[in-house]
């Protein structure tokens, strides 16, 4: 019986099916599944919700900016307070006499201002854990 | 046959798309399925088991990360002897000459221990080392169209599309690998063949 031409493909066909082939080691398999598991496990804990979502965002941009333009467009933030003083009582509403220092209410802007950075830092922080 | 390959499509495809949804452990049935041929192709290219391991590993997390991207309209296996095929190349050419363990020349002079009296087992040992030897002795590329030929039965329009050589350099590289094969085979297996089938 010699590898004929005729049946040389099947002969050789026969012995790679057999032969031809390697496994890898025992486990391979699970240690695939596991380095999978693992990978799906860390993309979970990854994601996070925001502390404020981009709508809560754009709702305290336009307070700000609706803030500052008024100062802005009324005079120095005394004068506003004054101006809203003033405009309350057109209306007989109970008021009191606002004589708050220009100092106060730039610390107030500056410790709102820090606030708001302050949330991205620990939104920031809370995504790395 | 045809009718066959159209199931096992199908098959695969509603495999698929339960790994795609989030059942992770579908995804084992096509390692299992296909382990010992990718493995095969990235031992047959690094030449070092080891490294082997880790492509062969790194093979099937690609696929399962970009599984979203198949579209069903080759067969699933081509799909990841590509992958395998491309990956073990590029493990190849960063690998440094000390990391090759399996030597070509190592194969060259390979003869049979006296198996006359060995058990079966000890000859289906050396035969499968003699083919190993006459498969390893063959260029990378032709190690790798051969094996996908007779092993996986793949055509040669899907052995074209793994390796990204054209149809007619397939089957002349089949066909030069074959004979090679056969002339290297001839005289060292099939002794050993004739009395391992017919003991």
């Amino acid at each position: 019986m010699s590898i004929t031409k005729e049946n040389n493909d099947q002969k050789l066909r026969e012995l790679i099916r057999t032969h031809g082939v390697t496994k890898p080691d025992m486990g391979f398999a699970d240690s695939i599944m596991d380095k999978i598991e693992l990978s799906e496990n860390k993309s979970t804990t990854v994601v996070s919700e925001p502390l404020i979502s981009i709508g809560g965002w754009v709702i305290i941009g336009l307070i700000i900016i609706i803030m500052f333009s008024l100062v802005f467009l009324l005079g120095t933030p005394s004068e506003l307070f004054k101006n809203i003083s003033e405009y309350t009582n057109m209306f007989k509403l109970q008021t009191i006499d606002y004589n708050i220092p220009n100092t106060y209410l730039i610390g107030l802007f500056g410790f709102m201002t820090f606030f708001l950075v302050e949330i991205s830092l620990i939104k920031r922080k809370f995504n790395r854990i | 046959m045809c009718l066959n390959n159209k199931m096992r499509q199908e098959e695969e495809v509603i495999l698929i798309e339960q790994i795609v949804n989030g059942n992770i452990q579908a995804f084992r049935k096509i390692v299992e399925k296909y382990e010992d041929m990718v493995f095969t192709i990235c031992l047959r290219i690094v030449r070092n088991r080891e490294i082997a391991m880790e492509v062969a590993q790194d093979v099937f997390l690609k696929t399962y990360n970009s599984l979203e991207k198949f579209r069903g309209t080759a067969r699933l296996s081509t799909w990841i002897y590509r992958i395998a095929y491309n990956t073990s190349l590029n493990a190849s050419r960063k690998k440094r000459p000390c990391e090759i363990d399996i030597d070509i020349s190592d194969y060259a002079d390979y003869e049979f221990g006296s198996s006359s009296d060995a058990q079966f087992e000890t000859i289906s040992d050396d035969i499968k080392q003699m083919v190993e030897a006459a498969i390893m002795l063959l260029d990378e590329t032709d190690r790798i169209i051969i094996t996908l030929y007779y092993y996986d039965d793949l055509s040669i329009s899907e052995i074209s599309d793994i390796t990204g050589i054209s149809k007619s350099n397939v089957k002349v590289r089949l066909f030069r690998s074959r004979n090679k094969l056969s002339e290297m085979l001839k005289n060292k297996v099939e002794k050993e063949y004739i009395y391992y089938e017919y003991n």
